[in-house]
């Protein structure tokens, strides 16, 4: 369970300062998914940055399992951040290789692993292939494959789905979904509220660096009064992969 | 096996197994081992033909000249330009060999320290730094890199040396210059252990002002300070060391860090300096070695994450004293 508390962060100082982070607390419960959803410049970002240690916070701490975090466990978050990045111009089997190594997996299970997770998010026909030669859809399963390889105890995915197809996100969700039902905590960030709406077990809404809102789906729906959804027989996603396939 | 041998290794396996990395060093070793010989055969053919001519003036019926006669010729030329100016003059045997090791530093910084700069920039650019610094620290990214590709510049500067010492061998000019009395084998090994040591010290900063940049095209202008503080020290040891070996103030940069690694071992080469004197240089430099160090680790720490327009080392400063 990863219990963020009482988070704060400030960027620059006088009149430039921009409160990112205020006083930020939540839970992300083992087996669940957790979204977070808020605008731009939100802090949803930050908020990552920091429990994955990339960014350190101005004030509070970050727990895992009742204890402060610390560098060994941080080793295993699968962590994908917004701004995608791997070597565009290495192939995709070694440096995949090479996270997994770096996360504290032996060589061979780092291989089994990364195996296992490429032909899972359907990309094994590239292994060999430079990044730089993968469409966007698929460059981003690589992506999503780096932050699975590490066998991670946690999952912090900023905006995994964006630019995605539906084909794509339905594949990419489904494994999500398997990952918390492992028992991973899993907490994703996305503009995509349709599909928080769907994936998630809890929601966590944040406004210029507060938590304002924290339930599951259906209990912000209750509180904001709004009629139940209308659940549409054939989502279109499955119509369109019918239609493909 | 820890992250830090894990980046290590790759590094390591990156760089030597590169295109770029084993043609240069093949082109190096085929250019100094055929370079020395070409020149060696040149040279013979010139000093045969000097003595030839000297004996032709001195009257016919001369015998033909010995081959130590070519040796003698070289060792008045030299003798007559070292009356010119400081150790020797610039066309001395020994100005050749402290050249020679001066390039050799300064060659092998550059050579080495720039792929290290690049990696860090494209780690930047392409955003997986964000990925490899949430399960490392970025003192153990920057020092696994510095030593990965440092272990692979070890390989080619003992390549290097290898040929260098082929090509003595090939030539003869051990004997040469040991008749000249200058100690080959020590001027080879302080060379070496001063490439190493000017190595370290400055990758360090390679790697610091490569993480300034987001992109690489910014890389150039983010690497002039180091260029500017590899150059000075170079041209300092080539240019003035000759004429004013015993100059108060070559005498002071011969002692500090960031300027001994390219004065000390010419002066060692020219006669100027001791077996002594340089260990003590080089032990100032080691000891140095640890703060040059943590201050690129900060300048790295404050910067690898910055995005856009190139961070200003001001800027960088004052980040680091908060």
């Amino acid at each position: 369970m990863i219990e963020v508390r009482n988070v704060s962060k400030a960027f620059n100082s006088g009149a430039n300062a921009v409160q990112a982070l205020d006083d930020v607390s939540f839970v992300v419960p083992d087996g669940e998914i957790v979204g977070f959803v808020g605008a731009n410049g939100a802090g949803k970002t930050t908020c990552m940055r920091i429990i994955v240690g990339v960014l350190a916070g101005d004030s509070g701490e970050i727990m895992y399992d009742g204890a402060l975090i610390d560098a060994e466990v941080r080793r295993s978050i699968g962590y994908m951040p917004s701004e995608r990045g791997l070597w565009a111009k290495d192939k995709v089997f070694p440096q995949l290789q090479y996270l997994a190594e770096l996360h504290g997996l032996t060589p061979t299970d780092a291989t089994q692993e990364v195996e296992k997770w490429l032909t899972e998010l359907d990309v094994i026909q590239y292994k060999d292939a430079k990044l730089q030669t993968l469409s966007t859809g698929n460059a981003q399963r690589v992506q999503l494959a780096s932050a699975l390889v590490s066998r991670p105890k946690m999952l912090i995915l900023d905006e995994p789905f964006s630019g995605l197809d539906p084909i794509a996100v339905m594949n990419m969700s489904a494994v999500i979904r398997k990952m918390a039902d492992t028992g991973i905590s899993v907490l994703f960030s996305s503009h995509q509220l349709e599909l928080i709406d769907e994936l998630c077990d809890k929601v966590l809404i944040i406004q210029a660096g507060k938590i304002v809102q924290n339930g599951t789906p259906s209990e912000l729906r209750e509180k904001a009064g709004a009629p139940p959804t209308v659940q549409i027989p054939t989502p279109l996603a499955n119509i369109f992969k019918e239609l493909i396939s | 096996m820890n992250a830090f041998s894990v980046i290590f290794k790759h590094e390591f396996w990156k760089r030597i197994t590169s295109r770029v990395f084993i043609i240069t060093t093949a082109i190096y070793v085929v250019l100094i081992v055929g370079g020395m010989n070409i020149v060696n055969f040149l040279m013979n053919n010139y000093l045969a033909d000097t003595a030839q001519d000297a004996s032709g003036a001195s009257g016919a019926g001369m015998p033909a000249p010995s081959p130590d006669c070519t040796q003698e010729v070289m060792q008045m030329q030299t003798a007559q330009s070292a009356g010119d100016a400081g150790l020797g003059g610039m066309d001395s045997p020994a100005y050749f060999v402290a050249l020679a090791v001066a390039v050799f530093v300064f060659m092998m910084i550059y050579m080495n320290g720039m792929p290290i700069a690049t990696g860090v920039v494209e780690e930047k650019s392409g955003r997986v730094v964000e990925i490899l610094l949430a399960c490392v620290k970025p003192w153990q990214l920057m020092t696994g890199k510095i030593l990965g590709i440092g272990a692979t510049a070890l390989i080619q500067a003992g390549a290097i040396i290898a040929s260098v010492i082929v090509g003595i061998y090939t030539t003869g000019a051990g004997e040469m210059l040991n008749s000249f009395g200058l100690d080959i084998v020590p001027t080879v090994i302080l060379g070496f252990l001063w490439f190493l040591v000017g190595f370290f010290t400055y990758v360090v900063f390679f790697a610091a002002l490569a993480s300034t940049v987001s992109r690489p095209e910014e890389l150039n202008s983010a690497m002039t300070p180091i260029t500017l503080f590899t150059i000075i020290p170079f041209y300092l040891g080539i240019y003035l060391l000759p004429f004013q070996p015993d100059a108060i103030y070559v005498k002071i940069m011969e002692y500090v860090p960031l300027f001994s690694p390219f004065i000390m071992p010419n002066a060692y080469a020219l006669g100027s300096a001791t077996l002594l004197e340089n260990i003590i240089s080089l032990a100032i430099s080691i000891a140095a070695l640890p703060f040059f160090f943590m201050l690129a680790a900060k300048i790295y720490e404050v910067s690898v994450l910055h995005s856009g327009s190139r961070l200003k080392l001001r800027k960088v400063f004052g980040e680091i004293r908060k």
